[in-house]
């Protein structure tokens, strides 16, 4: 009986240390993909052709056509250290028109985007391969998340820092104090 | 007279066993896989549901003991050692393929872990040249294995021209065509339609989805999920 109790308790043991670590492995959440500890507050999809007008005021307008995708935006809460703001996620092909955009935007962009974004201050990740993005404006942040690879930015703003990872990925100035980190 | 007959039929015992041991013995060397050079045969190769070989030893002798070994004498004798050193050789040949399925698991692993750095030290990258190594690593980073060398040349073909039609819609447009967001947008889903369409001829659907996955669009559908 005191054997078996002993064999019963290792069993459990082993279980404790093994069952965790494959449950974890290999599921993106949120958190980990946006590197944010934030939940969004309602996600509305924005079809092709429509505009919309976020929370904090930015203007979206998905300028792709009936076969492109819907552009997703949400609202996050505050939580933990950071700020509320917005999520602004453009999958592959979309076609992404944004103005008023600022601090409080953090834009997420896929495969093969086309995006035109006028704004000062905004967050923004590339993780898609062969996207164009223009940013009009000052004071942008702009990471390359790898293996993001075969992406064009185009700056004509000032003071906006770019964050160069991943492959093939171009940056194409015309303003001043540009920073372009590799 | 009646210890005479006592004795003739205990000799007569006797000499029954001894041609009966002769007699099984001679029927035992015509059968024995060693002394026929038959080794080999008593190996049954076998190909498990994955497609990984074992070999699967024949149902061995009874063990036979040291010590009896010891006693055993003449033909007897030797064939019991032989088959001694034929179960031993088994038992060898049995934990050699252990090891070699553990090591190419370990070596699958890793494969599937890093595919882009397997095939970037492969002979294979050598035969490519030094850009389209690395556009085709990018590729197999997104697939997730390795594609055969006639996968590898379509796709990277296929991959080389869209990036070159990309590079010329983008310097129309820097150049000052007359190109709206929306034009240009839907000249460049042209041509990514045109190019996905290649992978899934090349790689088939599934194959193809997984290279085409898109990051952002896993995000968002995972937020729009909450």
């Amino acid at each position: 009986m005191k054997r078996l109790v002993f064999a019963l308790l290792a069993v459990l043991s082993c279980a404790l240390f093994v069952v965790p670590e494959q449950a974890v492995a290999q599921v993106p959440t949120a958190d980990s993909l946006m590197g944010d500890h934030c939940y969004p507050l309602g996600f509305s999809d924005l079809k092709p052709g429509a505009s919309a007008t976020t929370p904090t005021g930015a203007n979206l307008t998905n300028a792709g056509t009936k076969s492109s995708p819907n552009i997703g935006y949400g609202y996050c809460d505050g939580c933990g250290t950071h700020e509320p703001h917005n999520i602004i996620i453009v999958p592959a092909g979309g076609v992404l028109g944004g103005s008023g955009l600022g601090p409080t935007d953090n834009i997420v962009t896929g495969d093969d985007v086309v995006a035109d974004l006028t704004g000062n201050g905004m967050d923004i990740d590339v993780l898609g391969d062969n996207g164009d993005i223009i940013v009009n404006g000052n004071n942008n942040d702009i990471d390359f998340m790898p293996p993001a690879s075969g992406n064009d930015l185009a700056l004509t703003g000032n003071n906006n820092d770019v964050d160069l990872n991943g492959t093939n990925n171009h940056v194409n100035s015309t303003g001043s104090g540009n920073t372009i980190h590799n | 007279m009646k210890l005479s007959t006592t004795f003739l039929i205990a000799c007569a015992l006797i000499v029954g066993a001894l041609l009966g041991i002769v007699i099984g013995n001679s029927d035992r060397i015509g059968e024995s896989p060693v002394l026929d050079g038959k080794l080999a045969d008593d190996f049954v190769p076998t190909t498990g549901g994955d497609g990984s070989s074992s070999v699967r030893p024949s149902e061995p002798p009874p063990p036979m003991m040291p010590s009896e070994m010891r006693r055993a004498v003449g033909l007897e004798g030797r064939i019991a050692v032989l088959e001694h050193k034929n179960r031993e050789l088994r038992e060898a040949l049995a934990s050699e393929v252990v090891k070699r399925e553990k090591l190419e698991a370990e070596l699958g692993a890793i494969r599937k872990q890093f595919p882009d750095a397997v095939f970037l030290t492969s002979p294979l990258a050598a035969s490519f040249a030094e850009a389209d190594r690395e556009l085709l690593a990018q590729l197999i980073r997104r697939l997730g294995d390795i594609p055969s060398e006639e996968e590898l040349r379509p796709l990277l073909a296929a991959a080389r021209e869209f990036n070159s039609a990309l590079k010329a819609l983008r310097t129309a447009r820097r150049e000052g065509s007359s190109l709206s967001i929306e034009e240009f947008a839907e000249a460049k889903s042209g041509l990514a339609a045109k190019r996905d369409s290649r992978y899934t001829e090349i790689l088939g659907g599934e194959r193809a989805a997984r290279l085409t996955a898109d990051r952002a669009a896993e995000l968002l559908s995972l937020l729009n999920s909450r």
